[in-house]
């Protein structure tokens, strides 16, 4: 990638991120949090279909279903962070060892 | 969990470290990618520093390493960016309100800064942990950035620890306060849904952008019960 390439990209990627943080001010942005109250529910949701099932354009199901679905469990029973992440690594870790999807 | 409650309130940044550990040595993952598709070290500093987007990274050099041409992992990675633009309004209300405190917010408003930011009970945690996240994010992300692409191939395949796996699950975490109530829910089921159907026929990041639709269903739910927003 040129360096054109690079700052066209970081433009971009702060004009987006920009966007959304100026375009609401005051009370535009009151008026609005009714709605984008509810966005972390939908986008953290589909992040993790995204993150969990997604690959090369496709949905698969490999170890790492196991492994999210632990961190699940831990989260029902208000396990601490630290555990949740540690469970779905080590979980799909050994998935992975034993089916080597 | 006890992120952000009275009686710890210490707990957003404990929660956030580990948070960003984790990404941190997904950094290192980038930097062992970037230095295999022949990007050279100032140009994945660059990357990490000034794009500091993950996902959109990850494309960006993915398109690269599989032949795809500059303006190709441009529009790939800004796909997959534009996201961030829906997380600028969960997060405006709490930034500082102008000058250059806000341009520098701006940068960090990424996945796991809005959602530390967004599980806070008041304002001020949620802007304490929008910058304490951000922060050590950036310089744990760039950190482990550098030794990815130092040490490069000698890391081995970084999939075998299960570290893909840390991401998603710690987003089911970082999820879970929002679905304590019915409209919460709602967003969240409609969003996977969306997402679910849209992953095989659009390109990557689409599918974030099509699940924020699920947050239409969430406030009729809403209304209609006379839940409080």
């Amino acid at each position: 990638m040129t360096w054109f390439g690079l700052g066209l990209l970081a433009a971009g990627t702060y004009g987006l991120k920009a966007a959304g943080v100026f375009a609401l001010r005051g009370s535009l942005e009151q008026r609005l949090r009714p709605l984008t109250s509810l966005l972390p529910a939908a986008l953290f949701a589909a992040l993790v279909v995204v993150q969990a099932l997604g690959r090369d354009g496709g949905l698969v199901l490999d170890a790492r279903v196991p492994g999210v679905m632990a961190a699940a469990l831990a989260v029902w029973f208000r396990a601490p962070f630290v555990f949740v992440v540690v469970v779905a690594m080590v979980v799909t870790a050994g998935a992975r060892a034993i089916v080597g999807a | 969990m006890t992120i952000g409650s009275q009686d710890d309130p210490i707990g957003y940044r404990r929660d956030a470290l580990l948070l960003c550990l984790a990404v941190g040595v997904i950094g290192v993952t980038f930097g062992v990618l970037a230095d295999a598709a022949g990007f050279s070290l100032p140009r994945i500093v660059f990357l990490s520093a000034v794009v500091f987007t993950g996902a959109s990274q990850f494309a960006a050099v993915g398109v690269v390493e599989s032949g795809g041409s500059g303006a190709a992992a441009v529009g790939s990675a800004l796909l997959i960016a534009a996201r961030n633009a829906l997380y600028g309004p969960v997060v405006a209300g709490f930034l500082p309100r102008r000058g250059p405190s806000r341009i520098l917010a701006a940068h960090l408003v990424i996945d796991e800064t809005t959602a530390m930011a967004s599980m806070q009970s008041s304002p001020r945690d949620a802007a304490g942990a929008f910058w304490f996240t951000g922060i050590v994010l950036w310089l744990l992300w760039n950190t482990g950035t550098v030794v990815g692409a130092v040490l490069g191939a000698a890391l081995g395949e970084p999939g075998t620890w299960g570290l893909d796996a840390a991401f998603p699950a710690s987003f089911v975490a970082l999820l879970a306060p929002h679905v304590r109530q019915t409209p919460g829910r709602v967003a969240a089921f409609g969003g996977a849904l969306l997402a679910a159907v849209a992953v095989p026929f659009t390109p990557a990041g689409v599918p974030l952008l099509v699940a924020s639709l699920a947050i239409v269903p969430a406030v009729v739910v809403r209304s209609r019960r006379g839940l409080p927003t």
